[in-house]
């Protein structure tokens, strides 16, 4: 039977929104056991930062190096499908986590963050900011995840500022972990 | 690649799974469960559908357990990637057919 113009139309444009979709969700796919892993680490960082300040920074050096290290095989796993992904892969990973090392250092270094509070929040700010950018191009739960955990962060700036570790331990470290189930479900 | 119409993937449901699994690499298959949130179709219809791309030898069904989870993978044929593409290259060129005899 032959295709009308019409159908064929219609078709196309099926076609190009399921790839869309497909996409769309395979990037939900990819990207929640990060969003779990790092949920579990703000957790355990902030947690520290609260209940044991004088062991902060070696929880955190040890707690970033075992994010690193995880989302790196996480995203390499992923990638060992896809030719076009997996070459290159361990370069564009240790390019990725030198060039945010080196963003929060300068602006620490230009700003000078003067407590504790806000050397916390200024990397879940950041967090914030970058899911937010995906969302806008690559799904909107990506969106709503990174404004949740940026309202999150200024609000307990703003109102729980003396046990400002303990809320990102909580309430940021939960929405990622729950983020990234739901991004899972999806 | 020669434009050609194809009947067996021009059913709106299965031409939605051929586009959805056509964005996997050769290497990568999609869950069932997955596939069936991008399509957006019941458990029967899509294994129905499923069945008949595969018996054409568009899809390749793999079933296995996952602990004891069973999981069932849906993946294109190389002979499926060629189907599509000839099947959208028809559809584009009735589109393009519209086009240059109204200019």
């Amino acid at each position: 039977m032959p295709i009308s113009t019409q159908e064929a139309a219609d078709a196309l444009q099926d076609i190009a929104r399921t790839q869309h979709r497909a996409s769309i969700l395979r990037g939900y796919e990819r990207g929640a056991p990060h969003l779990i892993l790092w949920g579990l680490i703000w957790v355990l960082g902030y947690g520290t930062s609260d209940l044991a300040p004088a062991l902060a920074n070696p929880a955190w050096l040890v707690l970033d190096l075992l994010g690193m290290t995880g989302s790196f095989l996480i995203g390499r796993a992923a990638a060992a499908g896809r030719s076009s992904a997996s070459a290159g892969y361990g370069a564009r990973f240790a390019g990725l986590g030198f060039t945010a090392l080196a963003f929060v250092a300068a602006t620490y270094y230009i700003l000078q963050p003067h407590d504790s509070a806000q050397f916390g929040a200024f990397p879940a700010l950041l967090i914030a900011l970058i899911y937010t950018v995906i969302g806008i191009w690559r799904g909107s739960r990506w969106a709503i995840a990174g404004i949740v955990v940026g309202v999150c962060t200024v609000a307990g700036y703003a109102f729980f500022r003396e046990h400002f570790m303990l809320w990102m331990a909580v309430v940021g470290g939960g929405t990622l972990i729950l983020t990234g189930l739901w991004l899972r479900r999806a | 690649m020669p434009a050609e119409s194809n009947e067996l993937i021009h059913q709106p449901l299965r031409l939605k799974i051929m586009a959805a699994l056509n964005g996997l690499s050769t290497r990568e298959s999609l869950e069932f469960i997955r596939l069936k949130s991008v399509v957006g179709a019941t458990d029967g219809n899509l294994g129905a559908h499923l069945a008949t791309l595969e018996q054409a030898g568009y899809v390749k069904i793999e079933k296995d357990f996952v602990g004891k989870k069973p999981r069932t993978r849906v993946a294109m044929t190389a002979a499926g990637r060629k189907a599509l593409a000839q099947h959208v290259a028809y559809l584009r060129e009735i589109l393009e057919g519209v086009t240059a005899s109204a200019n």
